[in-house]
C-alpha cells in the first residue's frame, strides 16, 4: 500500500534564549529527525511521555508550527513548502482535535458557528444548505438537533468534544490529528468518544494519528504505533508487534508500567530509574541509554538508527530485544 | 541571568529612557506659546526689543528647541541640570530643597496605604461575605470611586474646617517659617500634623485600591492545594493564612505597588496644589505656568529617575517573595 | 475480620451553593481494615474526594457542611472532636497527598521548611534535630543526594520528585493512615510505577494503613487490598479486590469495567454508559444509578436500594447481576 503520508527526517528545534541580548545558548529538540509512513485509511497511535514531543510532532505534521527541517508528503506534496492557497487546500485535507474541550471552543460562537466555520472559510456550501449539513454532523457525532444554537459553556466535556469531532470532520477530510482527546474526560464518557472516533473513521474512511500518553488506549485504537522517547521514534509497528513482541527496552519498560486493572496479574514491573532527560539536554548516542538495563559502551556514543526488523516492524536499538 | 546582571542592566537601560522622556519634554514645552522672558516682560510692552533678544539670547531662548535640547544634554552629560530662569539658582539645588517634602508624603502614603490594606484584605478574604467584609469592601469601593483632588478636599473640609484638627494646607505653620527657626521637637510635631492630610487622601485612595486587590489575591491563594496541605499538616489556621497564604498573596499586590509609585509621583502636581504643598508637584505646576524650561525638565528627569528606581526595587523584592522568578 | 482503623458511618456532607444544595455525600458507611489499603474508585464528582476531606474534616467550609455520620479513627468519632484535637490528629495520624504535586507544595519555601513544619508540630523536636529527621525522609523515598536538596524549592523538582517529597512529608511523623488522592493521575507511566511502587514499599515497612482514591481500575488492582466503588455519592459495592474485579454485582461496576480500554488485550468496541452524570442538586429518585441503568425497573425508580452483605462483599441495588465473571 502507498503511504499516505510519509515524514522524512522532520525536525523541530526551540530555540533557548538567554543572557543580556537573549542570545541563542541551545535548542529544544522537541522533534529530532523523525521518519515514518502513515498508511491510507489506517489509526496510526503515537504514544509517549511528557516531553517526548508527539504533541509537537502532531502539529509540525499539520503545519500548525513550522518544522525546522525535513519533508512532511502528504499524498506526494511536500506540506512544508506549501504556499498561502496551497495551504489552505491542504487544510481542508488534515483537521486536528484537541486535548482540552474546554479551551479549544471559542466561548461566543454558537454550535452552529462552530461547525459551520469550515463551510465559511473554503466556501463550500450554499446557506440553505449549510444548516442541514451541520445537523447532519450533528447527529453524527451524536448531539441532539435542538443543541444546534447553544454555545460551548452550556455542554458538558465529552458533548464539547463531540462538537470538536463534528468540526473536524466537516469538510471531509483524509487525515485527522488526534491530541490526547480524551485525557479531559470521565471514564464512561471516554469510552463514548473512543468508539465514535473509531466508527467515524471506519466509516469516512479516515486516516488518523492519535497521539496519547495512556497506553491502553493506544492499545484499543491503533492498526499501528509509534513509540516517542525524547524526540525520537523508538520503536514502530502493528499494535499486537508492539504490545506483545517489542524490541526496544523503553517500549518493554513502559508497557511493564502500565498497571494492569486485574489484580490476579501480578507481573514483575521494569521500575525505570530517574526522570524522562529533558530534550533541551538530551542523553548523547542512544537517549535511553542512562535508563536502560541492556546498554553496552556504545549505546553512550552512537546514536541507534531507526531499522527494519521484518513485516514492518521498526526499531532505534543496538541491542533489540529477540 | 544573575539578579546583578539585572540590575546592572535595569540602570543601565535608565539613560536612555531619560534621554527619552527629556526629549519628548523639550518637545512639548516648544509647543507652549511664549518662553520665560516673554512672560517676565508681559506687563511691560513698551521694552526694548533688542534688549528682549539680547536677554533671550543669553539664555539661549533664540535658538530652535532643538539646539536648546542638545545644549541641555551636553550640560546633563555632567550631570549638570542647569539653572533656574527666575530665581538664578541651580535646578538640582531647587529640587534637593524640595524633594524631601515630595518623598516624605509619598512614602508614608504607600506605607500607610501597605499597612491597612494588608490586614483589611486579609480579614475580608477570610471571612468571606461576612459583615466585616462587606463593612471593608463597601469603604474600598468608596475609596476607589474618588479622585484624589475630591477626596482631598473632603479631608480639608472635614478636618481641618470642621473638626479644626490639622492645618488645611502647607508643610509649616507661619511661626516655623523663616530663617534661623531651630529645628527642634515643636519643629517636627509641627511638619508631622501639615503631613497627614496629604498622606491621609493619598494612601486612602491606594488603601482601598490594594485591600480589594489584597482580598481577590487571597481569595485566590486560599483555594490553591498547598493551602489544603498546610491544612492537612495540622497547622493552626493563623499559620495558614499568615505563613503559607500570605507571601503568596502578596505577589500581585507588589506589582500593583510598583506601578502606583509611578501614577502617585506622577499625580504629585495635583496633590500638592490642592494642599499647597510646597513640594515638587507644586514647583513643578509653578515652573511651567513660568515656563521655567530647566526646572521642568528637572523635575521630570528627577521624577522619572525616582519611579525607575522604584521599580527596581519592586522587582528585587519580588524575587526575593518568590523564589520561581528568574531575571 | 482483622480491627478496624476507620469507620464510616452514615456520613452525608452537602454543598451549600447559590444554586442549591449539591448533596455531595448521602449516607457513605465505610472501613478501613488496621494495615490494609483500600481503594476507592468512581468518576469526577462520585465524592471520593469529599470522603477523605471529610474524613479530616477539610471540607470547604462554606459552603461545605458534613451534615451527618461519625468518623470512628482508632473507635473516636472525629467529628466530635474540638478543632484543636482534631489539628493534633492531621499529619500526625492521618495524613493526605493530593493529585497534583506542582500545586500541593508551598512554591516560595524551601523543602526543609515545609518538611520542617509539620515535625516540628507533632514531635516537638528543635529545628536541628527536625531538619536531620527531614533528611531522613527524603532519603527514605529516594530522593538522591538529600542533603543538598532539601535546600531546594519546589519548582526545583522534577513531577515525580515533586511527589516523592509530598510523601515524605506525609509520612514523616509516621501516621497510621495515609490518604492518598489521585497520587499518580498527573505523571508519566514510568514514574507513577516508581510512586506506586515506592508507596508499596513503605506501607508495608511502616505498617501504615493506605486510603487511595483514583478513577484509574488499573492502579486500583495493583494497589488494593479492599476496593469500594463510588457512584453519585454512595458506595455502590465494596468487597476485596478480585471479587470487585472478577466477579463484581452491581451494573455501575459491571459497566465501568466494559468502558475501560485494557492494555492487555484488543477489544473490539468499549463498553459505554448512557446518559451522563446527574447533577446532584437534583439527584435521580430512588436508585442514583438507575437513569444509566440496563437493567432499572420500576422499583430502582422509586427507592433507595438497602445494602446487603454477602460476606465481605457489600452491594446496593435491586438487581444483582450474580454470576457476572470478567
Amino acid at each position: 500500500m502507498n503511504p499516505i503520508m510519509e515524514i522524512k527526517n522532520l525536525e523541530k528545534y526551540f530555540p533557548i534564549t538567554a543572557g543580556f541580548f537573549g542570545r541563542k545558548v541551545g535548542d529544544i529538540r522537541a522533534v529530532d529527525n523523525v521518519s515514518f509512513d502513515v498508511l491510507p485509511k489506517e489509526i496510526l497511535g503515537i504514544v509517549g511521555e511528557s516531553g517526548c514531543g508527539k504533541t509537537t510532532l502532531g502539529k509540525t505534521i499539520l503545519r500548525l508550527i513550522e518544522p525546522t527541517a525535513g519533508e512532511i508528503l502528504f499524498e506526494g506534496k511536500d506540506v512544508s513548502t506549501l504556499g498561502t492557497s496551497e495551504l489552505k487546500e491542504f487544510r481542508k485535507e488534515a483537521q486536528m482535535i484537541y486535548q482540552d474541550p474546554y479551551s479549544s471552543l471559542d466561548p461566543r460562537m454558537t454550535v452552529y458557528d462552530i461547525i459551520g466555520e469550515p463551510f465559511d472559510i473554503h466556501g463550500e456550501l450554499k446557506s440553505g444548505e449549510k444548516k442541514k449539513v451541520i445537523l447532519r454532523l450533528m447527529s453524527e457525532v451524536g448531539l441532539a438537533p435542538f443543541h444546534i444554537y447553544r454555545y460551548p459553556h452550556e455542554f458538558s466535556g465529552g458533548q464539547r468534544q463531540r462538537i470538536g469531532i463534528a468540526r473536524a470532520i466537516a469538510l471531509k477530510p483524509k487525515l485527522i490529528v488526534a491530541d490526547e482527546p480524551t485525557s479531559a474526560l470521565d471514564v464512561s464518557v471516554q469510552s463514548k468518544i473512543l468508539n465514535l472516533l473509531s466508527d467515524i473513521q471506519k466509516e469516512e474512511g479516515l486516516t488518523m494519528l492519535f497521539i496519547t500518553h495512556d497506553l491502553s488506549i493506544v492499545r484499543h485504537i491503533s492498526d499501528r504505533v509509534a513509540v516517542m522517547y525524547v524526540g525520537v521514534v523508538v520503536e514502530m509497528g502493528k499494535e499486537e508487534q508492539i504490545f506483545e513482541k517489542m524490541y526496544h527496552p523503553y517500549t518493554e519498560a513502559l508497557l511493564s508500567a502500565a498497571p494492569i486493572a486485574d489484580p490476579r496479574r501480578k507481573r514483575k514491573r521494569i521500575i525505570l530509574t530517574g526522570d524522562v532527560p529533558t530534550p533541551a539536554n538530551p542523553p548523547k548516542g542512544c537517549r535511553f541509554h542512562p535508563r536502560c538495563r541492556y546498554a553496552k559502551e556504545n549505546c553512550a556514543t552512537e546514536i541507534p538508527q531507526l531499522r527494519d526488523m521484518g513485516d514492518g516492524h521498526f526499531v532505534a536499538c543496538h541491542y533489540p530485544l529477540i | 541571568m544573575g539578579m546583578r546582571e539585572y540590575i546592572l542592566k535595569r540602570v543601565i537601560l535608565i539613560i536612555p529612557m531619560l534621554m527619552g522622556i527629556s526629549f519628548i519634554v523639550f518637545m512639548l514645552m516648544y509647543l507652549m506659546p511664549g518662553d520665560a522672558v516673554d512672560l517676565m516682560l508681559a506687563l511691560q510692552p513698551d521694552t526694548d526689543p533688542a534688549y528682549v533678544a539680547h536677554i533671550k539670547s543669553i539664555y539661549g531662548l533664540d535658538q530652535p528647541w532643538y539646539i536648546q535640547y542638545f545644549y541641555w544634554l551636553k550640560q546633563f552629560a555632567t550631570l549638570n541640570l542647569g539653572s533656574s530662569f527666575l530665581s538664578g539658582r541651580d535646578v538640582s539645588e531647587e529640587i534637593g530643597a524640595r524633594v524631601v517634602n515630595t518623598l516624605s508624603y509619598q512614602l508614608l502614603a504607600v506605607v500607610f496605604s501597605i499597612a491597612v490594606a494588608i490586614p483589611a484584605g486579609i480579614v475580608s478574604a477570610v471571612k468571606q461575605y461576612s459583615k466585616t467584609d462587606n463593612l471593608v469592601m463597601t469603604a474600598a469601593l468608596l475609596g476607589v470611586s474618588f479622585p484624589i483632588f475630591f477626596l482631598g478636599l473632603m479631608n480639608i473640609f472635614l478636618f481641618a474646617l470642621i473638626l479644626g484638627w490639622l492645618p488645611s494646607g502647607g508643610a509649616h505653620s507661619t511661626v516655623f517659617l523663616g530663617r534661623d527657626i531651630p529645628h527642634d521637637f515643636s519643629y517636627y510635631l509641627d511638619y508631622l500634623k501639615h503631613l497627614a492630610l496629604p498622606t491621609l487622601t493619598l494612601g486612602l485612595a491606594s488603601t482601598a485600591y490594594n485591600a480589594r486587590l489584597v482580598r481577590s489575591s487571597m481569595l485566590n491563594v486560599l483555594r490553591e492545594d498547598y493551602i489544603m496541605t498546610a491544612r492537612a499538616k495540622g497547622l493552626k489556621e493563623r499559620v495558614v493564612v499568615y505563613k503559607h497564604a500570605l507571601r503568596n498573596a502578596m505577589l500581585p499586590v507588589i506589582t500593583v505597588t510598583g506601578m502606583q509609585i509611578a501614577l502617585t509621583l506622577g499625580g504629585a502636581p495635583i496633590t500638592e496644589t490642592v494642599f499647597s504643598w510646597p513640594g515638587l508637584g507644586k514647583y513643578f505646576v509653578y515652573a511651567i505656568q513660568h515656563r521655567d524650561y530647566f526646572v521642568i525638565v528637572g523635575i521630570t528627569v528627577v521624577l522619572g529617575t525616582l519611579i525607575l528606581v522604584a521599580n527596581v526595587l519592586i522587582d528585587i523584592s519580588y524575587k526575593w517573595l518568590d523564589p520561581r522568578v528568574e531575571f | 475480620m482483622a480491627d478496624n482503623l476507620l469507620e464510616i458511618k452514615g456520613l452525608k456532607t452537602y454543598f451549600y451553593t447559590e444554586d442549591g444544595i449539591v448533596r455531595a455525600l448521602e449516607g457513605i458507611d465505610l472501613h478501613i481494615e488496621q494495615g490494609e489499603t483500600l481503594g476507592l474508585v468512581g468518576e469526577s464528582g462520585c465524592g471520593k474526594t469529599v470522603t477523605a476531606l471529610s474524613v479530616l474534616r477539610l471540607v470547604p467550609d462554606p459552603p461545605g457542611k458534613i451534615i451527618e455520620g461519625e468518623i470512628l479513627f482508632e473507635g473516636v468519632n472525629l467529628l466530635a472532636l474540638s478543632e484543636s484535637d482534631m489539628r493534633q490528629i492531621r499529619g500526625n495520624d492521618i495524613s493526605m497527598i493530593f493529585q497534583d504535586p506542582q500545586s500541593a507544595l508551598n512554591p516560595v519555601f524551601t523543602v526543609d521548611n515545609q518538611l520542617r513544619e509539620v515535625i516540628e508540630l507533632h514531635q516537638g523536636l528543635d529545628k536541628k534535630e527536625a531538619r536531620q529527621k527531614a533528611i531522613e525522609m527524603l532519603d527514605l523515598v529516594g530522593i538522591p543526594d538529600p542533603e543538598a536538596r532539601v535546600e531546594d524549592y519546589p519548582h526545583q523538582f522534577s513531577g515525580g520528585m515533586k511527589q516523592r517529597v509530598m510523601i515524605a512529608m506525609a509520612l514523616s511523623c509516621n501516621p497510621k493512615m495515609l490518604i492518598a488522592d489521585e497520587p499518580t493521575t498527573n505523571l508519566d507511566v514510568t514514574v507513577q510505577a516508581q510512586v506506586l511502587d515506592m508507596i508499596n514499599n513503605l506501607r508495608k515497612e511502616l505498617g501504615t494503613t493506605v486510603l487511595l482514591i483514583t478513577h484509574n481500575l488499573g492502579v486500583i488492582a495493583e494497589m488494593s487490598d479492599h476496593v469500594g466503588v463510588m457512584y453519585a455519592g454512595r458506595l455502590v459495592e465494596y468487597g476485596d479486590a478480585d471479587t470487585i474485579f472478577h466477579a463484581p454485582l452491581h451494573p455501575y461496576t459491571i459497566a465501568l469495567h466494559e468502558a475501560v480500554p485494557r492494555v492487555t488485550e484488543k477489544k473490539q468496541k468499549l463498553g459505554v454508559i448512557k446518559g451522563v452524570v446527574p447533577n446532584l442538586i437534583y439527584p435521580p429518585s430512588g436508585c442514583r444509578f438507575h437513569p444509566r441503568c440496563d437493567f432499572s425497573t420500576e422499583v430502582c425508580e422509586k427507592e433507595q436500594p438497602k445494602g446487603e452483605w454477602v460476606g465481605d462483599h457489600y452491594v446496593e441495588c435491586w438487581h444483582r447481576r450474580e454470576g457476572t465473571k470478567l
